[in-house]
């Protein structure tokens, strides 16, 4: 089972329940749902999810344990689809944890508040991964700054996406570290612009810090400017929003 | 042809950018730890010269980063003809 009953169930930031259907801001289409979705749907607001089957197996007569089978798959599809978010409690994570378990990251959606989970997660891999090249240099600063340009790296990746689509309703899905944005169909033009954003943001903000460095003479904020200026390569077919912006997919 | 141009513009820019700020990061570098004047290139074709005198530092950047966004450039295009060309035949 991938979401326990003790999880924590809530519809998406902008989701509604309306006329016996989800509705998303995103998606141009309400998306149906039958009279058991309704029911765990509306229920789905921060209560768990033996909550959620209790009020279930209450509304419809269903055995309890039918009724929990029900809603886990039923939250699951809407988690796959980006319209519920799960929170695990930190007991069962922890229970896992003592087991050498971890649990498969679940999509999240929200604003731009949802990255600083992956951008912390990211300048931290990306300090312990620079720190013992920084130490032979003899800089130990110097891994601290790249873990920083790293987390900036992803938030001003996204933020670039997110200015491309002003007007367009879009929002932001999160699954451990990988993170996308979600949003209306666009005419081709339009959407190579918006995929092409990203990485030239988080490449201008390297060039800009790199500027800084030259004029103050500070080597170390040099160096960190790399994975920042890096994320040029994101134009290319080597990535995705690279190949959206060249008009391959 | 046009999805072929944007992705040699978009590789070259890519290429472009990440080989002059890799060589201008050597530069301030080199600047600061006070190393010694060197010369990057390849054959004939200058990449990057910095050169220490009395108290001042001379930095040239050549060519050959022009020809590595070039290079990128057409790179990029290649991968996207052979992506597309993959795409149609699926």
């Amino acid at each position: 089972m991938l979401i326990e009953p003790t999880a924590r169930v809530s519809l998406a930031d902008g989701i509604v329940v309306a006329g016996g259907s989800l509705v998303d801001p995103v998606r141009a289409r309400p998306i149906p749902l039958n009279a058991t979705g309704a029911i765990v749907a509306a229920n789905a607001d921060g209560r768990t999810l033996a909550e959620v089957a209790a009020g279930l197996a209450a509304a419809t007569g269903a055995p309890q344990e039918l009724a929990l089978s029900d809603a886990t798959a039923f939250c699951m599809e809407l988690n796959r689809r980006l319209l519920l978010n799960v929170r695990r409690s930190r007991r069962h994570a922890l229970f896992l944890a003592l087991h050498g378990l971890r649990p498969a990251a679940l999509p999240r959606r929200g604003g731009l508040a949802a990255l600083a989970g992956p951008a912390a997660l990211a300048g931290t891999i990306g300090a312990l991964a620079a720190l013992p090249l920084a130490v032979l240099a003899g800089e130990p600063l110097l891994a601290a700054l790249v873990g920083m340009a790293l987390a900036a790296g992803l938030a001003v990746h996204e933020a670039g996406h997110a200015v491309a689509l002003r007007g367009v309703p879009s929002c932001l899905a999160v699954a451990g570290l990988r993170v996308a944005i979600m949003h209306r169909p666009l005419p081709p033009g339009r959407r190579s612009a918006v995929a092409a954003a990203g990485p030239a943001a988080a490449s201008l903000v390297g060039v800009l810090l790199l500027l800084a460095a030259w004029l103050f003479g500070a080597e170390a904020v040099a160096v960190a400017s790399g994975p920042l200026v890096a994320q040029a390569l994101g134009l290319t077919v080597l990535g995705g929003d690279g190949r959206i912006a060249c008009g391959l997919c | 042809m046009r999805p072929l141009l944007t992705a040699f513009l978009l590789g070259a820019v890519a290429a472009g950018i990440v080989a002059g700020a890799a060589a201008a990061a050597l530069v301030i570098v080199a600047d600061a730890a006070g190393w010694d004047s060197f010369r990057a290139a390849a054959g004939p074709v200058l990449l990057l010269a910095f050169e220490r005198g009395d108290g001042a530092t001379r930095s040239s950047f050549g060519q050959g980063l022009a020809l590595i966004a070039v290079a990128g450039g057409c790179l990029n295009a290649t991968g996207a003809w052979v992506l597309r060309r993959r795409r149609d035949l699926h």
